[in-house]
């Protein structure tokens, strides 16, 4: 191009180089817009925190969760027992951790299911359109219409009360809103011209979902599924609560809560009640400002 | 001729995420009144920046005058208030933007989106506002019985002429045009250029014309600046810059383009990108295209030379005779 | 010269709420090997629908399509998947037509996946070396994602995945109307290299009538989803027939202020092909027609000169 060649270029050729060292993908871009969210952040570490207790409980505490010692019943706080003990003398800070593990494993896998037929069906009705997508679309309106704790509730003593009962009765009662966010994001995702420039290149419908309209929507599916498995642990905690959820003596956020409602009146009771519901709190607060700021990070047009 | 508008040494900076781009980057400009402009400029060259500049319209969370000064009728429009600017905006100033569709709203029909521009500059009646936008589409071309219909029934070309009569309709004395017939059909954008050469010699008003045409500079304009990289890299009237350009920029651009008469040649392109407007060089920013630079185009940043009477362009090969300075 | 590429009365209709939409009406044209036919025409005149239509983007309505004396338009999907390396298409806006998530060197190996094209080990990677160096794109940029490059750039990447699979035909629905004018000129230098270099037919359809000018040898000008006329270039140009080509001519601004055209200002707008009714349907936007215009939908007819076209005043 130009036949000359000064050390103002090459120092200006430099800068831009160092400049471009920076990769950018539509991944880490998201990153660094989500790195600038401190509330997200904030909740990020806390869900991971969380996903370390739930996977390791054994780390953090050296009682057992079943272990009864009726030498120390409603036990106050103390260096022995951090959130004191129950009404049978079991480490609440044990049991608390333990619950961990029930939620975060049985919401993920109800999630997962929702996830996959959600996906599947929403995929389908947005590429194919037409009668396809009115059939789909009709029945999952029909399983909107059911409202989702009473159908949860509904299937789960239909199924008896297993844990794949629970992930079951979850995992189907919530597919509308991952059916309809799929559905939207592929149908968003179909009128890109880069699928027809693919089409075009030979590409079958197989490959088109999946190389391109799939990825394309990874954000508001990835959004839909933070707030999913937020919502999935609620409600657990609540058919757990009722009795429908993880049996005893497994322990659960929602049980533990149901279980410590009896002796509220008691003073000395409080944990068992305020420790397992702080719990919920924080887990599901956590989940729902990284949600937010997947949102954010993902799509920034929104903010 | 009193200048009407005058821009001096303005520089607008975006500050991004993880970078500053200097969209705007130090120009001056002064428009008489009743002279039509045209800024000419490639895609981030700062023309339409340049503009919402004017307007008093940057976005304030990212856009940053980092100097200069713009004057209207000798009022300094970058020291008014918010409230200052918005009477000005429509009234004394308007804006026609690139894209009729998105301009116009949808819940409103044509006659009352120009009636309300109206009532909200001028004291008058709800009856005296809608009698002006009859008259108003009547000017532009669209019978007045179409006052009632709302925008989704004009098709683009109609859609642009609303734009135009809502930016008429309080007779503004500078009318900033931005890329108004680039979303629009050859014949449809003919027919528009027409309705606004015809509007301009009717009133006694100055216009800013932003395109990335050429042509449409020679159809309407009197006077043309080309940018390049956030400045101003020549300035003259329409024949010294199109027919006697003496920028390599300008130059290059004209060669690069196929013509529609004459024998068919092989286009000379102007090789390369622009630069990063992020991270311009210490030095001239067309530099790294240009086929004739020098080692001098690398020692400093050239500044605007008067090559002939009212003509002034940005390059070194001017200082070779005079080292005269703007 | 052989015809790779023979169009006969084809019709693309598409079914609307208000009626038919005759997007493209009876199309017959020819296009001859290691040409370019510039199709050009204003928003909505069905240029772009017979672009897809001949290379089965789109099915048709009905009319046969020949490419080397074969019927496209009566073969199976999968004997049309392997014309489709024959059969390539370069799209307008090089921003939408790249995926955001793969990057340059991935863009340019997925035809080559999606075909099973050079299985071999590293074949693929010399492929893509080859491509970038044939459109001019440095290998420093095989990681870059489409939105770390200029509009430029990305339409290089556009043309290298076309290429990849070494077609015989290209169809460019307006390669470079999103791009800068120094751009432009960038890119069409490159497609006549490449047309020279691989013997490559081009069906280039533009708005832009300079652009057509210089890089057609025919053009055709379409009006409501049919051919008005049809002509070499150099005759299209200096003895432009047809009413609406010759307001299309002069609308044209012109870079320059000596030798302004005089102007034929149309009246009214583009209507769209929606249930056409027979006669001419330019007919109620010009200037010279008469009864017989609004009645009789007139012939493509040959005035000499290989100079086609369709009005009755001719």
């Amino acid at each position: 191009m130009s036949k000359i060649h000064t050390p103002a270029m090459d120092k200006a050729e430099q800068k831009r180089q160092k400049f471009q060292k920076r990769r950018s993908t539509p991944f880490t871009d998201g990153w660094r817009r989500l790195k600038k969210n401190k509330l997200a952040m904030v909740g990020l570490v806390i869900i991971i925190v969380y996903a370390v207790i739930a996977i390791f409980p054994s780390l953090f505490t050296s009682y057992s969760y079943v272990t009864q010692d009726y030498t120390s019943l409603f036990a106050p706080l103390s260096r022995d027992h951090l959130f004191g003990t129950d009404n049978l003398g079991r480490d609440i800070f044990t049991r608390v951790i333990y619950a961990a593990r029930a939620s975060l494993g049985i919401s993920l896998l109800s999630v997962a299911v929702s996830l996959f037929f959600g996906g599947v069906l929403g995929s389908i009705a947005a590429f194919y359109g037409g009668k396809a997508d009115d059939i789909i679309m009709r029945f999952i309106d029909i399983l909107q219409s059911i409202p989702g704790t009473l159908l949860a509730i509904t299937l789960a003593m239909a199924l008896g009360k297993t844990v794949v009962s629970l992930m079951l009765a979850l995992g189907i009662s919530t597919i509308p809103p991952y059916a309809k966010v799929v559905r939207a994001a592929v149908l968003t995702a179909k009128d890109r011209q880069f699928v027809e420039v693919s089409k075009c290149l030979g590409a079958n419908d197989r490959w088109l979902i999946t190389r391109h309209m799939i990825p394309n929507s990874l954000g508001p599916i990835i959004v839909q599924t933070t707030f999913g498995i937020a919502a999935a642990i609620l409600m657990i905690s609540s058919l757990s609560y009722i009795g429908l959820g993880i049996q005893p003596p497994t322990p659960e956020w929602g049980s533990m809560l149901s279980d410590g409602k009896q002796f509220l009146q008691m003073g000395t009771a409080w944990p068992m009640t305020v420790i397992p519901g702080l719990a919920i709190l924080i887990v599901s607060f956590a989940l729902n400002v990284l949600g937010d700021g997947l949102r954010d990070a993902f799509d920034p047009r929104l903010k | 001729m009193e200048n009407l508008l005058q821009i001096k040494n303005l520089t607008v900076h975006y500050n991004m995420e993880t970078s500053v781009v200097e969209a705007v980057n130090d120009i001056s400009l002064d428009i008489k009144r009743g002279e039509t402009l045209g800024l000419v400029g490639e895609t981030g060259a700062g023309k339409t920046t340049t503009a919402l500049a004017i307007m008093g319209l940057l976005q304030k969370a990212r856009a940053e005058i980092i100097s200069g000064e713009i004057f209207l009728n000798g009022e300094s429009l970058l020291d008014k208030s918010a409230k200052a600017m918005q009477k000005i905006r429509g009234d004394k100033v308007s804006m026609i933007f690139q894209d009729p569709m998105t301009a116009l709203n949808p819940v409103l029909t044509v006659g009352e989106q120009i009636a309300e521009v109206v009532r909200l500059h001028e004291k008058c009646s709800r009856a005296e506002a809608a009698a002006r936008a009859k008259e108003m589409l009547e000017t532009v071309g669209i019978p007045s019985y179409r006052y009632k219909e709302y925008p989704h029934q004009f098709s683009g070309g109609m859609k642009q002429r609303v734009v135009i009569a809502i930016a008429l309709a309080c007779s503004p004395d500078l009318l900033i045009a931005d890329e108004p017939t680039t979303a629009l059909d050859v014949t449809i954008q003919a027919q528009v250029l027409e309705l606004m050469k015809e509007q301009i010699q009717k009133r006694d008003m100055s216009v800013i014309m932003i395109t990335h045409d050429l042509g449409v500079v020679a159809e309407i304009c009197d006077k043309c600046a080309v940018m390049y990289a956030g400045e101003i890299v020549e300035y003259g009237t329409v024949e010294d810059v199109l027919d006697y350009p003496t920028h390599p920029y300008t130059r290059n651009l004209l060669n690069s383009l196929p013509s529609i008469d004459g024998e068919i040649k092989k286009l000379q392109p102007i090789e390369g990108a622009v630069s990063d407007p992020t991270n311009l060089p210490p030095y001239c920013s067309f530099q790294n295209r240009c086929k004739e630079c020098m080692e001098r185009c690398t020692e400093g940043n050239p500044k605007l030379v008067e090559v002939a009477p009212g003509h002034w362009s940005k390059c070194f090969q001017h200082y070779k005779e005079s080292e005269a300075e703007k | 010269m052989n015809n790779i590429i023979e169009i006969k009365n084809l019709k693309k209709y598409f079914a609307v709420p208000q009626g038919t939409l005759h997007a493209v009406d009876d199309v017959t044209l020819s296009i001859p090997e290691g040409k370019t036919l510039g199709v050009v025409g204003e928003s909505g005149c069905g240029k772009s629908t017979l672009g897809r239509t001949i290379i089965r983007l789109l099915e048709p309505t009905s009319g046969d399509v020949y490419y080397n004396g074969e019927n496209i338009i009566s073969k199976s999907k999968a004997e049309v998947k392997k014309l489709r390396r024959d059969l390539q298409m370069i799209f307008q806006d090089p921003y939408e037509s790249l995926d955001p998530r793969m990057n340059v060197s991935r863009l340019i190996t997925e035809p080559l996946i999606i075909n099973k094209l050079y299985t071999g080990n590293g074949e693929r990677e010399k492929v893509v070396s080859e491509m970038l160096e044939l459109v001019g794109i440095s290998e420093k940029l095989k990681g870059s994602y489409p939105h770390e490059l200029d509009g430029g750039t990305r339409q290089r990447v556009g043309i290298a995945r076309a290429l990849a699979l070494d077609p015989k035909f290209i169809v460019c629905d307006e390669p470079v109307s999103a791009l800068d004018v120094s751009i432009q000129a960038q890119v069409i230098n490159l497609l006549q290299r490449l047309q020279e270099s691989k013997n490559l037919t081009y069906m280039f359809i533009t708005h832009n009538l300079s652009v057509a000018r210089h890089i057609s040898d025919i053009i055709c000008v379409m009006y409501l989803g049919q051919v008005i006329e049809l002509a070499e270039r150099y005759e299209l140009f200096s003895n432009t027939l047809h009413p609406y080509s010759q307001a299309l001519l002069s609308a044209i601004p012109v870079p320059s202020t000596h030798n302004r055209r005089t102007r034929i200002i149309l009246k009214s707008e583009l209507t769209s092909p929606l249930n056409p009714k027979p006669g001419c349907r330019f007919a109620p936007r010009c200037i010279h027609a008469k009864p017989e215009c609004f009645e009789v939908t007139p012939e493509l007819k040959d005035v000499g000169n290989n100079h086609k076209v369709a009005c009755h005043l001719v």
